[in-house]
């Protein structure tokens, strides 16, 4: 009876050390995989930072100037709306630079259809 | 012939000839250091605005800063093979030119930076779009699929395969179509990164391979951001 007993719980505790065991791999193994995969995203994350922004920037521009910046609430229920219906328009959506993006938010608060502020997500994205 | 006939001819020959050299001198004393003997400057669209494209006038300018480096620590930046693949052109900045003042300004192309969003934050070449080499990896993830749209590729539907093997053997119109993607109207595209030692450009022109975008209609700029840099070229900052 006490061998029985003491069966048992070797085994329950060896199910848990198997338990534990997986759930450690489980989470660690990932962790190292990325690590492993994406040496060379670390590497290029790294050198970018020895870049200064203001390299040799000869920028002649006509055109419109930066709008101003709109009310945070607003803009991020936006965001929230193109993020939830319209994921493709929000992934080029995030891809523009902030300036552009507070435009677009601006013609979309004067009142302009989704469909036109969707037509300008991928005009400014692609310059046209 | 006469002496002073002779004479005269020469005198004659003498003043054209020096009047050519001296057309010759106007020409090398322009003051403008153009893009090209012919073209001093030219214009693209970004973010929605027109930037002048042309070279530092500077003849003392000095590059100086990060692209300046000659060495990066290799691997992994070391210096890449000049073609990426055999069927897609290795071009360099006058090709880069010709491209923004013909395709790029019609819309049937675009100049793509495919470097990481930190790179391109600091600084691009004007009229580029930036699609990180990252998003051309997975064949069928999302994002590569919405790319592809971009590009102008029509995603295929129920494509028989008898329908499929017969366009594989030239016997239907298969010509820049695999089973999922029509290329037929695909856009042009010009690839590039931070130059002859970068290795983001050549991987997302690898991806687009992959996935069946046609060799023909990919350009890779190996030169990149150092040389566009080394020539003094405009550059802009994104949202600036």
């Amino acid at each position: 009876m006490k061998d029985g007993t003491y069966c048992l719980n070797r085994m329950i505790q060896l199910k848990f050390f198997c338990a534990s065991c997986f759930l450690v791999l489980s989470v660690i193994m990932p962790l190292g995989l990325v690590a492993e995969e994406d040496p060379y995203l670390s590497a290029i994350s790294s050198e970018a930072s020895k870049v200064e922004a203001t390299e040799q920037p000869t920028l002649d521009t006509s055109g419109e100037q930066p709008k101003k910046e709109e009310g945070g609430i607003a803009l991020q229920a936006f965001e929230e709306e193109l993020k939830t219906s319209y994921q493709g328009s929000y992934t080029f959506y995030q891809k523009l630079p902030r300036r552009t993006r507070e435009e677009v938010f601006q013609v979309y608060s004067s009142g302009a259809s989704i469909d036109e502020v969707r037509k300008m997500i991928m005009d400014r994205f692609l310059h046209r | 012939m006469k002496p002073g006939v002779s004479f005269f001819l020469s005198l004659s020959l003498l003043f054209l000839s020096s009047m050519s050299g001296a057309e010759e001198l106007v020409v090398g004393e322009s003051k403008v250091i153009g893009l090209t003997a012919d073209k001093p400057f030219l214009h693209v669209i970004h973010e929605g605005r027109s930037v002048k494209v042309q070279r530092v006038q500077d003849p003392d300018y000095e590059l100086k800063g990060y692209f300046a480096k000659t060495a990066r620590k290799c691997p992994p930046f070391c210096i890449q093979p000049e073609t990426v693949d055999p069927g897609v052109a290795t071009v360099g900045e006058v090709e880069v030119f010709t491209f923004m003042e013909n395709e790029l300004r019609d819309g049937k192309g675009y100049l793509i930076d495919a470097r990481t969003p930190q790179w391109f934050q600091r600084g691009t070449i004007p009229g580029s779009i930036n699609i990180p080499f990252t998003q051309f990896g997975e064949e069928n993830s999302q994002e590569m699929e919405k790319i592809l749209e971009l590009f102008g590729a029509k995603r295929r539907v129920d494509v028989g395969t008898v329908s499929r093997k017969l366009e594989e053997m030239g016997l239907m119109d298969g010509e820049y179509k695999t089973d999922k993607w029509d290329y037929t109207d695909c856009k042009k595209l010009v690839v590039w990164c931070n130059g002859p030692a970068c290795g983001q450009s050549p991987r997302a022109i690898k991806g687009l391979l992959k996935a069946g975008y046609p060799a023909e209609r990919i350009a890779y700029y190996r030169g990149g951001m150092q040389m566009w840099q080394l020539w003094g070229l405009t550059t802009v900052i994104p949202g600036e």
